[in-house]
């Protein structure tokens, strides 16, 4: 019983709420003139970000008794420092590239998440510290990280990834892998 | 049993409100904001081991090119590939081989020029018979001559 109770309650209010509402609506027709505003909406690009190209360190021999680096900067040219020697068969160097599309002239963040270290996958992983380097130009930075863009004229612009890593004495051979992921995103 | 209709028809509502809200959400976090994943990679190699020094002996002969032989083992030399055959980085390796650190060990002049003696591909396990010279340009001269082997 208190049920059908509720449901009437419910139902008689909201015919009265429509009662109102459409007699505001009729008097409004009735007594005022049409006054028009301009409703504008604009719909942006959304932002996108694709990958071109990975981060290649390539091939290096690491020394007996020396720490070394291995730079690749980010037009991809490489240098070593200290121990390493880099070795050129087989081993082609790449800087990353991300191309990233959104609306013309926006602004945007670019967050860098992902591998602090290359591992070589063993049971007891051998790793080698891995320090970003990042530009919004090939230009062959060797330090520092870009944490900001602006889209051009066509709503495009590329970022590249290079990075140092640090090559341990007598470091083990191996293949060594990591993951990088860009975020980009709209001020 | 009645009453349960309205609160289910609430539920509903709110349920379908709270999808619909989610939706709008994640569209438009999707569409100001992507990520990508690229990956990194490196490949560590076994250096190269020069086995043995070259030491040129200078005589009243030496008024041009001497030569000495040379070994080296290659990266990932020792370990066995398939067969038992020497691995790929073991059999073909491009490395160069340079003299340098041409020393005078004697009052007399003497000159050494740096040369570059090997430069390309190298085959086997070891390598051998890579010929180093050194270029005296006087007599009566003794020189070591040290040798770097870099990778190409």
């Amino acid at each position: 019983m208190n049920s059908s109770i509720f449901q009437s309650k419910i139902f008689r209010r909201a015919a009265l709420a429509s009662i109102v509402a459409l007699g505001a609506f009729g008097a409004s027709n009735s007594f005022a003139a049409a006054k028009s505003t301009a409703s504008t909406a604009t719909v942006i690009a959304p932002i996108g970000i694709t990958k071109t190209a990975d981060l290649v360190f390539g091939k290096f021999a690491p020394d007996a008794v020396v720490v070394g680096t291995v730079t690749v900067d980010t037009s991809g040219a490489r240098t070593a420092t200290g121990g390493a020697i880099l070795s050129t068969i087989g081993s082609t160097p790449t800087a990353a590239q991300f191309d990233v599309t959104g609306d013309n002239n926006a602004t945007y963040t670019i967050t860098w998440s992902g591998a602090a270290s290359l591992s070589d996958g063993a049971g007891t992983p051998n790793t080698m510290v891995l320090t970003k380097i990042s530009d919004l130009t090939a230009g062959g930075a060797v330090t520092g990280e870009v944490t900001g863009g602006t889209l051009g004229t066509g709503g495009t612009q590329s970022i590249y990834l290079g990075g140092v890593l640090d090559v341990g004495i007598a470091q083990a051979a191996g293949t060594y892998t990591g993951d990088v992921t860009a975020t980009v995103e709209y001020n | 049993m009645r009453p349960r209709v309205g609160y289910q028809r609430f539920f509903r509502c709110a349920a379908l409100e709270l999808a619909l809200m989610t939706t709008i959400a994640v569209i438009s976090a999707s569409a100001s904001a992507g990520s990508v994943k690229t990956s990194v990679s490196a490949v560590v190699i076994a250096p190269a081991n020069v086995s043995d020094t070259v030491l040129i002996h200078a005589s009243s002969a030496l008024v041009s090119d001497v030569t000495a032989n040379l070994t080296i083992r290659l990266p990932g030399a020792g370990l066995p590939g398939p067969d038992n055959r020497p691995l790929h980085s073991a059999s073909a390796t491009s490395l160069a081989v340079l003299s340098n650190d041409c020393l005078q060990t004697i009052r007399i002049l003497a000159s050494c020029v740096k040369r570059m003696h090997k430069d390309g591909m190298l085959n086997g396990d070891p390598v051998s018979n890579i010929m180093l010279n050194a270029a005296v340009d006087t007599r009566f001269a003794r020189n070591d001559v040290g040798v770097t082997v870099t990778y190409n």
